[in-house]
């Protein structure tokens, strides 16, 4: 019986031990969901972060509302501090709920911040076990990051996750963070990374509309030293390895055409011969045609052979080209060939590992494209009538 | 109090598993850089040389625990000694492993829940099991969360792959070398040596002749999900994140979104997780208080437990913060307990029974 007891008056302390204080008991109602980040220079050198929370009435009621566009589901908080940490603070103060970065989808780093330098900013993403690391990363083209935050777009509630949406169909998707930070404290390779433009093009576009089209370059220091944008920085992924699939449209001379291209793969041989650094890019796809401006028969495969060469030879004079204009202009090597180079010959790699910057812009590149055009579309022939050019 | 071989299996699986994807990954590729894979290979093998050498010792002396046969092979005092040094030894472990676990469970899940909660309920749970059960229902828990646990690991696996850049992995050898791949392999083999607390259960052995084929695969197999973890976080973060992430296999499951809706695996994973931590520190301290007790002439282990537990929790809640946790592993573990404790000491063992066998023999 006294045990009974005993063992009694044991469950209750340790119940009333563990039952009154819990000390992570959060309801989804006390917390501020944090979409997106954006880090600027401020007028005075400070850092200057602003944050784009949800607001779940508001989610509530532009779906309910039907094109009620008055209300914003999200609210963009600013705070400049010395350093990510320290704004966060403020930003707090300013919310009436508990900030939740689990969520976070993207980072867009101001372009005067990004030409500064973001090295010091870096090391809060891997650390802060708060934050996850499957995060988007942009610089914003020509402008502040906050003003991304403040786009309202019709298609999603959060302009950060449009420009997330945005950036998988072209480019990255959400491994950008990661991809950067593998490219940073590499020898071979210099970091590169989306940018967002906000510059609207027209009256409708404005406060709605971004556009990914422009990769940033980065140095070594992670200093942004400069922009490739349209196709050149589709062709500097796609020498990379990262691009999966993009449109091409090349003008033959009788006509233009344009084709789909999946399947992008890449191969890079490296040589060395009597201390000349020299490089072989192979790239491949297999296509699909979407428009023929010319007379050529694409059904006919002598024809189709033809104008493949002719298409592949068009499209690696381009990619050597965009390839000569980065190492002369920039000098940095964005495309890794100082990793492929360490990958065939790593002993040799040892002695120029510290030198590649200079090493780079002398490297020669030769690209050969292979491009195959597995299907015409719906139609060999062109429809008698159509575009007839005769 | 007679588990099966297979029983056994699952145990030591389970507890290695526990290690391989934790604490072992992160270290090995910080010494063999994307070579840590090879390092991870050389370390199953030492595992496996070093298992079987405490098998031969355990199968010599299969009704008796450590603690009983030096005092056999030694005489009654340097015999306790030995022993001693043993239990002060695995009382450290339990006590290390606890206080990372209770800060592991408190930064990824509980961040504002003091440490020593985590720690309470642990070892509440511990002695419930040994106090309740115990090898027995340690053995039953262990072959439901072993195979839970592989499956969940293997899952894990298969989703990361679309995140992969098998380029990382290269250029092979000619960055590390030899030596810093064998230095590497240390980390793991010593994880690995945890077999030796084989000594003090093979009395609880239903076949102790059949030992030899679980026990090694109970080492192969975390060694081998080792290694694939260490080609996954290579391959997913690079070795320059994945050396500096302390706990690399978790990060990785975090990164995992796979078509959009299977992301934030961590907390399951981790769920699952504790469970082989769990089994890891009720085996710890079955072993502590059984083999205290028969140092101390105790005829009634399960008295000894709540003082063990005591002790356990006690010296876990000591120390600082988590560097100086994880310190434990790479200056007293791998530099002292391996050489000494896993390979040194049954060496002796197994030597001294082999004459004294011959001696007892002849006579």
């Amino acid at each position: 019986m006294k045990r009974i007891y005993y063992s009694i008056l044991c469950v209750i302390v340790i119940l009333s031990v563990l039952l009154t204080g819990c000390w992570d008991r959060n309801e989804i109602n006390d917390y501020a969901f944090w979409i997106g980040t954006s880090l600027d220079l401020s007028e005075d050198g400070q850092l200057e972060k602003s944050a784009q929370i949800a607001v779940p009435s508001g989610i509530s009621s532009s779906r309910g509302g039907g094109g009620g566009s008055e209300v914003r589901a999200n609210i963009v908080v600013t705070a400049s501090g010395a350093s990510i940490v320290d704004s966060m603070q403020q930003i707090q103060d300013k919310l009436p709920r508990r900030i939740f970065l689990g969520h976070r989808r993207s980072i867009f780093i101001g372009e005067k911040m990004a030409r500064k330098g973001i090295l010091d900013i870096m090391d809060q993403f891997t650390r802060n076990t708060d934050t996850r690391m499957r995060t988007d990363i942009f610089v914003v083209n020509n402008g502040k990051g906050k003003e991304l935050l403040d786009i309202n777009s019709p298609f999603e509630q959060f302009s950060t996750i449009v420009a997330v949406n945005q950036d998988r169909f072209c480019r990255l998707g959400d491994t950008a963070l990661r991809d950067v930070l593998l490219d940073v404290g590499r020898d071979g390779i210099r970091p590169s990374m989306p940018m967002v433009d906000i510059a609207p093009k027209n009256k409708q576009e404005k406060h709605q509309i971004i556009e990914v089209r422009s990769v940033a370059i980065f140095n070594k220091e992670l200093r942004m030293v400069g922009e490739v944008s349209g196709r050149e920085s589709l062709e500097l992924f796609w020498v990379k390895g990262v691009l999966k699939n993009l449109y091409m449209t090349e003008e033959t001379g009788q006509g233009s055409v344009s084709l789909y291209e999946s399947n992008l793969k890449k191969t890079v041989r490296t040589e060395i011969k009597d201390n000349k650094l020299k490089a072989h890019v192979k790239l491949m796809g297999t296509g699909r045609l979407l428009e023929n401006n010319t007379n050529i028969d694409l059904s006919v495969t002598t024809e189709r052979i033809r104008l493949e060469r002719e298409l592949n030879k068009m499209k690696a004079k381009q990619v050597e080209e965009t390839i000569k204009k980065l190492q002369s202009q920039y000098g940095q090597d964005v495309f890794g060939f100082g990793e492929e180079i360490h990958r065939e010959h790593p002993y040799y790699w040892k002695g120029i590992r510290t030198k590649w910057d200079q090493l780079f812009p002398t490297l020669e590149v030769s690209v050969e494209v292979k491009l195959k055009i597995q299907s015409t579309g719906d139609i060999g022939k062109r429809v008698p009538g159509i575009g007839d050019r005769k | 109090m007679k588990i099966s071989t297979w029983q056994l299996f699952w145990i030591f699986t389970t507890l290695e598993i526990s290690m391989s994807i934790w604490l072992t990954v992160s270290p090995t590729i910080e010494i063999a850089r994307q070579d840590a894979w090879i390092s991870l290979v050389v370390a199953g093998v030492i595992g496996l040389v070093v298992t079987m050498i405490l098998i031969r010792v355990s199968q010599m002396h299969a009704s008796h625990t450590l603690v009983e046969f030096t005092q056999k092979l030694f005489g009654k005092w340097v015999g306790k000694g030995i022993a001693m040094l043993y239990i002060v030894m695995w009382f450290s472990v339990a006590a290390d492993i606890l206080r990372i676990f209770s800060l592991f469970i408190n930064q990824f899940l509980f961040h504002d829940t003091p440490v020593w909660i985590i720690a309470v309920l642990m070892v509440a749970a511990m002695v419930y099991i040994n106090y309740a059960g115990n090898i027995e229902a340690i053995a039953r828990f262990s072959e439901m969360a072993g195979p839970l646990l592989l499956v969940g690991i293997i899952i894990t696996f298969a989703l990361n792959i679309t995140n992969l850049h098998p380029s990382l992995l290269l250029p092979v050898f000619a960055d590390t070398g030899v030596i810093p791949i064998l230095k590497g392999s240390m980390v793991n083999a010593s994880f690995l040596g945890e077999s030796m607390m084989l000594m003090m259960l093979t009395p609880f052995i239903t076949n102790s002749k059949k030992l030899m084929k679980p026990t090694l695969l109970a080492i192969g197999t975390p060694s081998l999900i080792a290694v694939v973890t260490a080609v996954m976080v290579v391959a997913t973060f690079g070795t320059n994140i994945g050396s500096t992430l302390y706990f690399p296999y978790f990060s990785m499951v975090r990164f995992i979104n796979y078509l959009e809706f299977i992301q934030n695996m961590d907390v399951w994973i981790v769920f699952i997780w504790i469970f082989s931590v769990f089994i890891k520190l009720s085996i710890y301290l079955f072993i502590n208080s059984y083999g205290t007790a028969q140092l101390l002439g105790i005829k009634n282990w399960r008295a000894v437990l709540g003082y063990a537990a005591a002790i356990i929790l006690a010296i876990a809640l000591i120390p600082a913060n988590i560097v100086g946790m994880l310190d434990y592993a790479n200056f007293v573990w791998i530099k002292y307990i391996f050489p000494i404790f896993i390979v040194g000491f049954p060496i002796i063992f197994l030597l001294v029974s082999l004459i004294r066998g011959r001696k007892l023999a002849a006579s």
